[in-house]
């Protein structure tokens, strides 16, 4: 019997609920700042990552109780880019030898994402949810990153010009990419969300390039998201 | 005995009520910040830098309303380009990339103005120290040629930021913070720790002597520009 009710005394201890199952009452509509890091592989034959920071803004609206849809734009930088194009030309005449070129290396990136993601959730009170969704980006070059640049006339005969050749012409400007991720209400005002994107084409120009390795714009990113 | 036993399951079942109305505790002095950014750096060795990274966590205590002490915990890192040596279309081009990676660890005042609807303005003065980590790839021309790693090098930072602050609740905010930071320049000059790959041609003489020399003479000087986002939480 005293054990009995030791036990029933113990038994007085135990909260209610484990913390991990209890609820929160999302909100149905809203805005809110994001800020996170993503990990880019940045060369795919040797597995090669570079991580960068993502901040951004986003706005959600509750279809119904379970879907969520949800736009972002977020602002991301991306480096570790190893990419080079190299444009030659020689031309050789009885006076000498004219040469041209131009040597052109990509490093670093930066993304302006708009993802356009659908939340799927248990119900309005439940804090787990899954998402996916396209992610269109517009892709901008950072930083000067042209290298060598040499032309030299022999008498009145000029190798090809490269001088008027950019890197940002070796860039698509705009890439479209999936995305899926799993997103936790940390608060009724916070959440963390891991997403995986996935990008569906080539970055880089093949033929400003010359090679037909792709550069995608892929990685994973772990961010906050806090509403207003 | 049996009483004795009935009073300790009593006190045992209500202590627990009486534990959990007291568990709302009042917010604390403390509040913890993460934020990440980009921005611009200048180095010594560079003509150009690109890739800048910055990312942090911060502890701050508000010692009054318009006085806190913060201390942060910064991982850096950005790119550059190392000035170019060529002999001529018949020789060698040489050029590379310094990558930089530091990690700082500062102290320092925070003054604050509070506003309404939840807004702060803020400025910070910090110091402390930072470990420098330096790496560069040399080309020749389009080729590859050596990867040059140096030993980490710790020098004194200096970092100053303005920072605006939403406090959305009482527990959390959302930050925007632009700030300035640089190390202390000195004449020691950072020592090369690994060299892979090949030998730079010829260089023991004329361009390629000048391109190593000044390659070599990498201190690890650098100031920086950033601009970041974040989240703070107060801790209870």
């Amino acid at each position: 019997m005293s054990l009995l009710l030791i036990f029933i005394s113990l038994l007085g201890q135990a909260t209610l609920m484990p913390p991990d199952s209890s609820t929160i009452t999302a909100p149905v509509h809203g805005n809110g700042l994001l800020i996170g890091v993503h990990t880019a592989v940045v060369e795919y034959a040797a597995f090669r990552v570079a991580p960068g920071p993502v901040a951004g803004y986003y706005w959600f609206h509750d279809l119904n109780d379970r879907l969520t849809l949800r736009m972002e734009f977020v602002g991301k930088a991306g480096g570790g880019y190893r990419e080079q194009a190299v444009f030659s030309d020689a031309v050789i005449t009885p006076e000498g030898v004219g040469r041209s070129l131009a040597i052109f290396n990509l490093r670093s990136l930066l993304f302006l994402e708009m993802p356009v993601l659908f939340q799927f959730r248990r119900d309005r009170t439940a804090r787990h949810g899954f998402f996916a969704g396209l992610r269109p980006s517009a892709n901008f070059v950072t930083g000067d990153n042209s290298g060598y640049l040499e032309f030299s006339t022999v008498g009145n005969v000029s190798p090809t010009d490269f001088q008027g050749l950019t890197l940002r012409r070796g860039v698509h400007e705009f890439d479209l990419s999936v995305v899926a991720g799993w997103n936790y209400a940390l608060t009724r005002r916070l959440n963390l969300d891991v997403r995986y994107s996935q990008g569906l084409f080539d970055l880089t120009a093949d033929n400003f390039f010359k090679n037909k390795s792709n550069t995608l714009n892929a990685g994973l990113q772990v961010s906050l998201r806090a509403d207003f | 005995m049996k009483c004795f036993l009935l009073a300790l399951m009593l006190v045992m079942v209500f202590s627990n009520e009486a534990l959990l109305s007291q568990q709302t505790a009042p917010l604390s002095r403390f509040t913890i910040g993460l934020e990440t950014g980009t921005g611009n750096a200048d180095d010594g060795c560079c003509s150009d830098t690109w890739g800048f990274f910055v990312l942090a966590g911060t502890v701050e205590y508000r010692l009054v309303r318009f006085f806190s002490w913060e201390a942060s915990l910064r991982y850096l890192g950005f790119e550059g380009a190392l000035q170019p040596y060529s002999t001529g279309p018949y020789g060698f081009s040489l050029s590379g990339f310094n990558r930089a990676n530091n990690v700082m660890l500062t102290t320092g005042p925070r003054f604050n103005l509070p506003f309404r609807h939840g807004l702060e303005l803020s400025l910070a003065l910090k110091g402390g120290a930072g470990l420098d980590m330096v790496s560069q790839e040399i080309l020749n021309y389009s080729n590859f040629l050596q990867t040059r790693r140096y030993k980490p090098d710790l020098r004194m930072i200096y970092e100053g930021n303005l920072r605006f602050s939403w406090w959305l609740t009482d527990a959390m905010a959302v930050e925007c913070l632009a700030g300035l930071m640089t190390n202390m320049r000195d004449r020691k000059l950072l020592n090369l720790k690994s060299v892979e790959g090949m030998e730079i041609p010829d260089a023991h003489s004329g361009p390629a002597q000048r391109f190593v020399s000044e390659i070599s003479g990498a201190n690890g000087y650098f100031n920086a520009i950033e601009l970041a986002f974040g989240v703070r939480f107060r801790l209870r």
